[in-house]
């Protein structure tokens, strides 16, 4: 373990992308105590609406007063809670599809994989949209859809890795000392096969981000007067570019969760290159 | 005296894929009408180059290949004919020791976790006694028994033979399949591998199956030897007079073809052909 | 005549996460012109990192703290990265991978591989390479020369697609061409015909050959000097038979006794090569050797002589 976390703490970016994270869930965790003005998550107070940043109020003031500093960091609960929820979902059902589909090949195998592409293939937000014209637009569905169309990369990969490990020598080798199935793919293949979902789980929690601040902003996630940071832009266009700091603060807070998240990802991603995995 | 292992007419067809959407391939007989026995207590080398047959052989043997046609006895008993994880089960008496040692342990897990699985999985349910057994054979191996908290990249590639051989131990073998253990390994540490090897069979009441292309060590260790090619036994019998006498063109070629440490060197001139 | 290569006193050392390691130490080696030299060593004693100094390839983080490689009389370890691709590489000093599926490119075909090399380094038109190139692979005995260019990696079997990388490492006239363990991952009867065959070229194309191997058989049958390497430092040098025959290093003697072709029993040799970070300031061989005495651990001993004329670094010989 001890020389992995070495070689991460020389890699500067993935250091950088780790303290945004730790930073963002900081935030996400202690938001309500952080925030100066937490009932701002509803309230509002319109005499001092769209206020410039300045004094009391770092981030400025909404069209309808509310302090964005604020709402800000109330977001960060929301934006991790969709991205955790999100990736995990997907996890769930992709993962357990990679194994059985790269275990035993056979017809089974080649289903999954078809239903995979084909998945694959659909684009996201379009799903999203086409959900929520289905069912009401909600955070809820949001996540549905996303999670529907994230699943396929885990399959992908975990098919990959365990099609690979299934004939490796290792494998070869328990099977010869007796051991069953269940236990060769779950204590086995498995942890062997769970660092580069790790990565992709990692750099997915980013992408989902962003995602989800974009159907925000198009108003098929977050509903008003949740502080949503994708939300905040959406309501901030019809008062640019005079209130620029309505949609910049929130702006750079997506800009700033995506990116360390995806730099922390392209780190572990290094870390778990195959040369640096047999070295390890 | 009934031999230990007996093979009858054993047949191996590997490969071989059915066309749909997919090209017709035909199947591979990589082991063609074997027969040969393996006597309790005897070191019998099996010998071939690569595409002879002899790695699946070896697997066949084992129980993780299936057999096309033929019989394969385990103490007069008929053994054959059963699917991979049922023709385990009936063979645990059989054991494989991989010629990349380092690769048949899985990089997650301790090698104490390893060498304690296979006890696990044969039932011994308390871990007091697994770690026991596990200890004590990590010695025999001439390991130190705390190396177990370590993981095998941590080993040399004679250490991870030595607990290679560690795990199928304990699991009580009588037979053990050595796929080429001196294959990649130093001079100096290839002696120490066959001197642990002799021991083991004195300790441990053992017979070995020697798959093996290096002749010279094959020479110097072996009691009978088979030589393979092209998936049939050529030739087989006592190792000594075999090699000062060899019958088959085949087994001449390949003692032409060792290296020797004293004697002829090459002579310029002679036809070559390409393989 | 002076040496086509002359190793002396190289020592290089490379940085690592625990430290510097002190690879090689004082190494040297003499290959004269029209002769096959043997470099033998265990792994970890620093052959691959011999050949990568010679060839200028060392990792980044390798130094070269002392010792010159002179080649055909000028010093490598001068020359600049520019210089040496242009002038030494493929065209003076050839290079003969150990494994052949790792060495081509399986998604170009062989022709143009053999090519690209041919026409950076060696003159003439893209027919004249061609030509050539057939010429060396019918002189490789690798079926249907003509087209073989044509053909992928995968197509040929292990032993020809050695046949090709000596066809490659030959393909712009070198006078010297450095094997790294070229045969170990072939079967032994393709062994036999490649060294043979290597032989055959050495008298034919007056080439200089340099060969590093573990197997002691492979040199008995191939090499006319011998060079054998321990823990970084060259600790026996000399004519292969007088060496073979009485051996006189007591490493060379051990690793000797432990051949199968003379071994009475397995015993192997005790103890363990020193770990390049951690040498110690006497004789490196001291903690295992059969003839240590007094002050061995103390002092490194010198190049000594033995009445053969061997070189030999031990106390008992100085």
């Amino acid at each position: 373990m001890k020389p992995i976390l070495r070689k991460l703490a020389r890699d500067v970016p993935a250091m950088l992308g780790l303290a945004i994270v730790l930073f963002v869930v900081l935030v996400a965790v202690l938001g309500p105590l952080l925030a100066p003005y937490p009932g701002d998550a509803s309230a509002s107070h319109l005499l001092q609406r769209l206020k410039p940043p300045g004094a009391g109020h770092p981030f400025g003031t909404d069209n309808l007063g509310r302090d964005i500093f604020s709402r800000v960091i109330l977001g960060a609960r929301g934006a991790l809670a969709i991205a955790l929820t999100v990736v995990g979902v997907a996890m769930l059902i992709g993962v357990p599809l990679g194994l059985l589909a790269g275990y035993r090949g056979g017809w089974l195998s080649e289903t999954i994989m078809r239903v995979t592409d084909i998945v694959l293939a659909i684009p996201q937000l379009v799903l999203a949209l086409a959900l929520a014209q289905l069912m009401s637009p909600s955070l809820e569905t949001a996540m549905l859809a996303l999670s529907l169309t994230y699943w396929p990369f885990f399959t992908r990969i975990v098919y990959g890795e365990t099609r690979r490990l299934s004939s490796s020598l290792f494998v070869d080798a328990l099977r010869g000392v007796g051991a069953g199935t269940g236990r060769i793919v779950f204590l086995h293949i498995l942890p062997n096969a769970i660092s580069p979902v790790i990565v992709r789980a990692t750099i997915g929690l980013g992408f989902t981000i962003l995602v989800a601040a974009v159907l925000g902003f198009l108003g098929m996630g977050a509903t008003p007067p949740t502080p949503d940071w994708g939300l905040a832009i959406a309501e901030s266009r019809l008062y640019l570019p005079r209130a620029w700091w309505y949609a910049t603060f929130p702006g750079l807070a997506i800009l700033l969760t995506v990116m360390g998240f995806n730099l922390l990802g392209d780190g572990l991603r290094d870390l778990v290159d195959p040369r640096i995995r047999r070295s390890r | 005296m009934t031999p230990i292992v007996e093979v009858r007419d054993l047949t191996v067809l590997v490969g071989g894929r059915r066309g749909f959407l997919v090209k017709n391939v035909p199947p591979v007989r990589a082991v063609d009408g074997v027969s040969v026995d393996l006597r309790k207590g005897e070191i019998l080398a099996l010998v071939g180059e690569s595409g002879s047959g002899k790695t699946t052989l070896g697997r066949t043997l084992l129980g993780l290949q299936r057999e096309t046609s033929g019989e394969i006895l385990l103490d007069g008993t008929r053994v054959s004919g059963l699917a991979p994880e049922a023709a385990r089960r009936a063979r645990r008496d059989i054991q494989y020791v991989h010629q990349d040692a380092g690769a048949a342990l899985d990089p997650w897990w301790s090698i104490g976790r390893t060498l304690a699985e296979g006890l696990l999985i044969h039932g011994i349910r308390s871990s007091a006694e697994r770690n026991d057994r596990v200890a004590e054979m990590l010695a025999a191996v001439g390991l130190d028994p705390a190396s177990g908290r370590r993981y095998p990249h941590e080993f040399s590639g004679g250490q991870l033979r030595r607990v290679a051989l560690a795990r199928i131990l304990l699991l009580r073998p009588r037979v053990l399949i050595l796929d080429e253990p001196t294959s990649g390994l130093d001079m100096s540490v290839q002696a120490t591998v066959l001197n642990l090897l002799l021991e083991l069979r004195e300790r441990f009441s053992l017979t070995y199956l020697f798959i093996s292309h290096d002749l010279s060590v094959v020479e110097r260790l072996s009691d009978r030897v088979a030589i393979m090619h092209l998936g049939r036994i050529v030739e087989s019998g006592e190792t000594k007079p075999l090699f000062a006498q060899p019958s088959h063109a085949y087994t001449r070629a390949l003692l032409d073809a060792v290296p020797r440490l004293d004697g002829r060197s090459i002579s310029v001139g002679m036809p070559v052909a390409a393989n | 005549m002076i040496p086509v290569l002359d190793v002396r006193g190289l020592k290089v050392t490379i940085r690592t996460d625990d430290g510097p390691a002190e690879v090689l130490d004082d190494v040297g080696l003499t290959l004269e012109r029209g002769r096959i030299l043997g470099v033998v060593g265990e792994s970890g004693c620093g052959k691959s990192t011999l050949i990568r100094a010679i060839m200028g390839i060392l990792p980044k983080a390798a130094s070269t703290e002392a010792g010159e490689i002179w080649f055909e009389g000028e010093n490598l370890l001068v020359f600049s990265e520019r210089e040496l691709n242009a002038q030494v590489r493929s065209s003076r000093i050839g290079f003969i991978p150990q494994d052949p599926l790792l060495a081509l490119n399986p998604v170009f075909k062989v022709g143009t591989q053999l090519l690209e090399v041919m026409r950076w380094h060696a003159p003439g038109s893209r027919r004249d390479h061609v030509a050539r190139l057939v010429m060396l692979l019918r002189r490789m005995q690798v079926p249907d020369p003509e087209n073989a260019l044509e053909r992928y990696p995968h197509q040929f079997s292990g032993g020809q697609r050695q046949r090709l990388l000596i066809a490659a490492a030959l393909s712009c006239a070198p006078k010297l061409v450095i094997a790294d363990e070229p045969t170990t991952a072939l079967d032994v009867t393709t062994q036999h015909q490649i060294l043979l065959l290597l032989r055959e070229l050495v008298a034919e194309f007056g080439l200089s050959l340099l060969f590093v191997t573990h197997d002691f058989g492979v040199v008995a049958e191939l090499c006319d000097d011998l060079c054998v390497i321990y823990a970084g430092q060259t600790v026996e040098a000399g004519p292969m038979r007088a060496i073979l025959q009485a051996p006189s290093h007591p490493y060379t003697r051990a690793l000797l006794a432990c051949h199968p072709d003379r071994a009475t029993s397995f015993i192997g040799i005790p103890g363990l090569v020193p770990s390049p970070l951690t040498r110690p300031s006497g004789c490196l061989f001291a903690a295992r050797c059969a003839d240590v005495r007094a002050g061995c651990a103390e002092a490194r001993p010198g190049q000594g002589r033995a009445a053969s004329g061997v070189q030999v670094r031990c106390v008992q010989f100085t």
